[in-house]
């Protein structure tokens, strides 16, 4: 499957050299050149978008065929490029959708677009990873970009809450992680994913020592992608850290931990997946509740969205759980739909101010439909998809997670998770029923950014229109997904 | 003659971990205790690594083990650094004034 060679490929890691050295170029530049002051700010956030997009350009520029480097430490193929792709594309549009709010709220410094760089390189780091070495040093890159981004706002008592909460979570995650590698480790003899895959792990001899180590994993994963019974840190962190850095957490790590989590259960561990297959399929059934039930009194938007991502993941780990060639591919269109919708949603709620102070509440949004008509439509629409409704995107994504389910057997468990995804239509049509209903301030006019509108317009477009192309966007998953045979 | 076998390095870090699991969660008095139960976690891991390392004669394992020092390293100072962010804001840094979000 993949052409083993241990003579150093450097061209696989293109684009990670590529934006190591700009960050490299980045730090004296934002250092050097009066870093902290207002005009040289929106300078600061072209140069990174440009950063990315080069990395971009170069990760789609080069060689998709699947392929080893770096002594085997680093791997690629269709699928990492792909994920990769959706990870620069998503932060790229959140850099876009969050300069408006970052000037509103004074978050005008140069570290905010360098640590969000560095946490993207730890990301492609961590998708490249064909070692638990490389991917432990590339998820503490990210999770330490990460922490310090959640508090990025220094004179705010909830960011800095958010930021030290998420902190101690995923500081223990990683404990989880490494502990559980060290066992996987102990009993192995080896870290690297092809190597655990090539049967070296002995499926007759099951001890307790490896369900452990694998349970630890899959945990610290969960923790990351804040999976119930993990969930804990989400909801706080969401609605402390500024908005703009909450949509970023709602979108690009999550891509990021969903690419891990599949090469780790479908590289490293597919040859005791007997160990994990209930395991996951639980967590997600579980998760898919607890994100519909704890949704349902939310006022603030953006807990209710933590919650919604809480139940999204869990639709993802359904997927992931049947160990099968059509839950791979489930997965993936999900979780790209998801990405499209959410850059749209956290558009909106990027837009909602008043006055120059943002407006959190679901209360806030009420009689929106007629003072602006266009938001009012294109968040109904997004939020819609997000419930299910048919022929939109989101039905689509959630129709193939339950052909996958119902295709491997498990009748009971497809029948489960459409209750809870029922369930949890009730939050988004609420929204939905709050902005044409309900009485508003009917002179509240959105003054957002054009560029703002146009992500917005292009994100319900698609997902209104999905159902047009969606033939050529599943072969395109297929066509993904056979990256790694089953 | 009685000798110390992987087993006792085992339980040994097994101990010191969940020590520092308990620390994180028991602990209701103090931030600083938490961060040092973390590097308590992540020192448990390493003592693993090397008992396996010298165990299995590979050498993978201290190198893995150097690397989980540098990034514990590198997170025990951004953890004192949102600490000390949470203290100016907040005054305090006990574990139960660290409150401001429920639901």
């Amino acid at each position: 499957m993949y052409s083993l060679s241990n003579i150093s490929n450097l061209s696989i890691a293109l684009p990670e050299i590529f934006l190591s050295l700009w960050l490299l170029i980045f730090i004296p530049l934002g250092v050097y050149s009066g870093g902290n002051k207002l005009s040289r700010q929106s300078y600061f956030s072209i140069f990174s978008i440009i950063g990315l997009l080069g990395t971009l350009l170069i990760l789609l520029m080069g060689d998709n065929r699947a392929s080893l480097g770096f002594y085997d430490l680093v791997v690629t193929d269709r699928l990492i490029i792909y994920l990769k792709a959706l990870i620069l594309l998503a932060a790229i549009l959140v850099l876009i959708i969050s300069e408006r709010y970052r000037s509103i709220e004074n978050l005008y410094l140069f570290e905010y677009p360098l640590l969000i760089l560095f946490s993207i390189l730890g990301m492609l780091v961590m998708l490249s990873a064909n070692n638990f070495i490389t991917l432990y040093l590339g998820l503490e890159l990210q999770s330490l970009a990460l922490y310090v981004l959640a508090a990025a706002k220094k004179d705010s008592l909830k960011s800095s809450e958010a930021g030290l909460k998420y902190f101690i979570l995923g500081a223990l995650a990683s404990g989880f992680f490494l502990f559980g590698v060290s066992l996987l480790f102990g009993i192995t003899g080896t870290t690297s994913f092809t190597l655990l895959s090539f049967n070296y792990l002995n499926t007759n001899e099951v001890s307790l020592l490896l369900i452990f180590s694998v349970v630890l994993i899959i945990s610290s994963i969960a923790f990351k992608l804040s999976i119930a019974p993990f969930h804990m840190w989400t909801p706080d962190v969401y609605e402390g850290a500024p908005t703009s850095i909450t949509a970023y957490f709602a979108i690009v790590p999550k891509i990021a931990a969903i690419g891990v989590l599949i090469r780790i259960l479908y590289i490293a561990l597919i040859d005791i997946n007997f160990i994990w297959l209930q395991l996951v399929l639980v967590l997600g059934l579980l998760s898919i509740f607890v994100g519909a039930f704890g949704a349902l009194l939310q006022k603030n938007i953006k807990r209710l969205l933590a919650y919604s991502a809480i139940s999204n993941i869990g639709f993802i780990f359904l997927a992931l759980s049947l160990g099968s060639q059509l839950g791979l591919e489930a997965s993936l269109l999900y979780i790209t739909i998801y990405s499209i919708s959410a850059i749209g949603v956290f558009t909106f709620i990027l837009s909602m101010e008043k006055d120059n102070i943002m407006l959190d509440n679901i209360s806030s949004y009420a009689g929106l439909s007629k003072s602006n008509p266009f938001y009012a439509v294109c968040l109904s629409i997004l939020l819609l998809s997000m419930a299910g409704l048919p022929p939109l995107a989101g039905f689509i994504a959630k129709f193939y997670v339950f052909k996958a389910v119902i295709t491997s057997g498990y009748l009971l468990t497809a029948i489960v998770g459409i209750i809870g995804s029922v369930i949890s239509a009730y939050y988004y049509l609420n929204i939905i029923k709050v902005m044409y209903l309900d009485d508003g301030d009917e002179s509240f006019i959105i003054e957002s950014r054009v560029n703002m509108k146009i992500i917005l317009f292009i994100s319900s477009t698609f997902i209104l229109s999905f159902i047009i192309f969606a033939d050529s966007i599943i072969n395109f998953m297929t066509h993904i997904s056979r990256a790694i045979i089953l | 003659m009685y000798q110390i076998s992987l087993t006792h390095y085992l339980i040994l870090s097994s101990i010191i971990f969940t020590i520092g699991i308990f620390g994180v969660f028991l602990n209701r008095k103090n931030l600083i205790i938490i961060l040092m139960s973390i590097e308590l976690m992540l020192l448990a891991v390493n003592i693993n690594f090397i008992a396996f390392s010298t165990h299995l004669n590979l050498i993978l394992g201290q190198v893995f083990a150097l690397f989980v020092l540098t990034v514990a390293a590198a997170e025990a100072a951004i953890g004192l650094a949102i600490l000390v962010v949470f203290f100016r804001s907040r005054g305090s840094i006990a574990v139960e004034d660290a409150n401001s979000m429920k639901g």
